[in-house]
């Protein structure tokens, strides 16, 4: 069992209160008006835990840091999800898409470094994403890339990967490990159906002779350069 | 599990003819080893790195193949693929539970490894076991679920026998 300070144990539980009241909007037939405010909130609450957990790096132990940032990942988690709802509802597919890939990431992180717990109490909610993009979403492609790594960094440490012990995807003292590609060689980029990346989607298709996009099967909004 | 096991004699030579006969007892090999001459050029799947680093926690050394920084492949799938893994039959005799340790750890680290996400991943990986008495190696070729790895034990008992 992990000791933890006072001040943390009430960061759980305010962490708790916070999430209870955002997952009760994060219902597609809730107000827009009120998951906009429900963002804000969560926006504010994530900033305001980062300050915490950062002006306590030199005080906390690790298994503390890595709980702050358990929660603050899992509440931009709660956060993306009712983006995706609010962006289903205005008509903004390719957003709805990227807030849904977002939240599934960070449920992964969450359930791979959560130091109180061996990550199944979120199996409901790994489900329940999954659920949205089987249901909400068509069945997307994806243009995937295969590339020989040749230089990248520890975002933990600053050194080479191939040289320091950090495991990408770890927490350590509160920060995550990332493995940085500094340097890297193309080698093809083809079309898959489960790819490591899923933000790598496939933007348009063809429909009835005509290129539309993946997500509305209509023809996609031309930006002001005309691209 | 969905596993084949095949002879991978032709070792012998890939190796003799990098000047690398002998180096090798407990190490990854890239997987272009067939057809590349230069060391320098040899590939190896990004996630040895993680292996390598995992091994090493556990006192369990491990080593490329060459000396020089490798070069790491990205997949893009969700899959996992991780690489090919020598294990000399010099080294098996030395440290008969090696083989044991290592399926442990990467079993360990794939149930992690796929914590929070939705169920039916494949992992994908080579293992290959230096005969005893013999100057011939078998490749395991594992294609399968997480579920499976830890199975792979006991059919490189069966092997080794």
């Amino acid at each position: 069992m992990i000791a933890l300070r006072t001040e943390v144990k009430e960061q759980f539980e305010y962490f708790n209160e916070v999430i209870k009241r955002a997952e009760k909007i994060a219902v597609f037939t809730r107000d827009c008006d009120l998951q906009k405010e429900q963002i804000e909130i969560l926006v504010t609450y994530i900033d305001n835990l980062t300050n915490f957990k950062n002006e306590n790096k030199e005080k906390y132990s690790e298994e503390e840091l890595n709980l702050l940032l358990c929660l603050i990942i899992s509440a931009d988690a709660v956060q993306k999800e009712l983006q995706m709802v609010i962006s289903l509802k205005s008509n903004e597919m390719f957003v709805a898409w990227a807030s849904l890939v977002q939240a599934q990431n960070n449920v992964s992180i969450v359930a791979r470094n959560h130091p109180l717990s061996d990550g199944k109490y979120l199996n409901g909610y790994v489900h329940k994403l999954m659920a949205f993009e089987q249901t909400l979403f068509p069945k997307m492609f994806f243009s995937s890339v295969g590339e020989i790594i040749k230089k990248s960094i520890c975002s933990y440490c600053k050194i080479d990967y191939e040289e320091c012990e950090h495991i990408k995807g770890k927490m350590y003292m509160g920060e995550l490990c990332v493995r940085e590609i500094h340097e890297a060689e193309l080698e093809e980029v083809s079309i898959v159906e489960n790819p490591a990346n899923k933000m790598c989607i496939q933007i348009e298709e063809d429909f009835e002779g005509k290129t539309v996009d993946s997500f509305t099967l209509v023809k996609r909004k031309e930006n002001s350069d005309g691209k | 599990m969905n596993y084949q096991i095949e002879d991978y004699n032709e070792l012998n030579d890939l190796l003799k003819n990098l000047n690398l006969a002998g180096t090798e007892q407990f190490c990854f090999l890239p997987e272009n080893i067939n057809h590349i001459k230069d060391e320098g050029e040899f590939i190896y799947p990004d996630t040895t790195t993680e292996l390598r680093k995992l091994l090493e926690k556990e006192n369990t050394e491990i080593k490329y193949l060459m000396e020089k920084k490798p070069l790491l492949r990205t997949r893009k799938s969700a899959d996992w693929f991780g690489p090919t893994i020598l294990f000399g039959s010099t080294l098996i005799l030395q440290n008969p539970h090696l083989i044991d340790i290592t399926i442990s750890i990467i079993s360990s680290y794939l149930y992690d490894f796929f914590k929070g996400t939705a169920g039916g991943e494949t992992v994908k990986f080579d293992l290959v076991i230096g005969q005893k008495n013999k100057k011939g190696y078998k490749k395991i070729s594992y294609n399968g679920s997480i579920k499976g790895v830890e199975e792979l034990k006991e059919i490189i008992k069966q092997i080794e026998q």
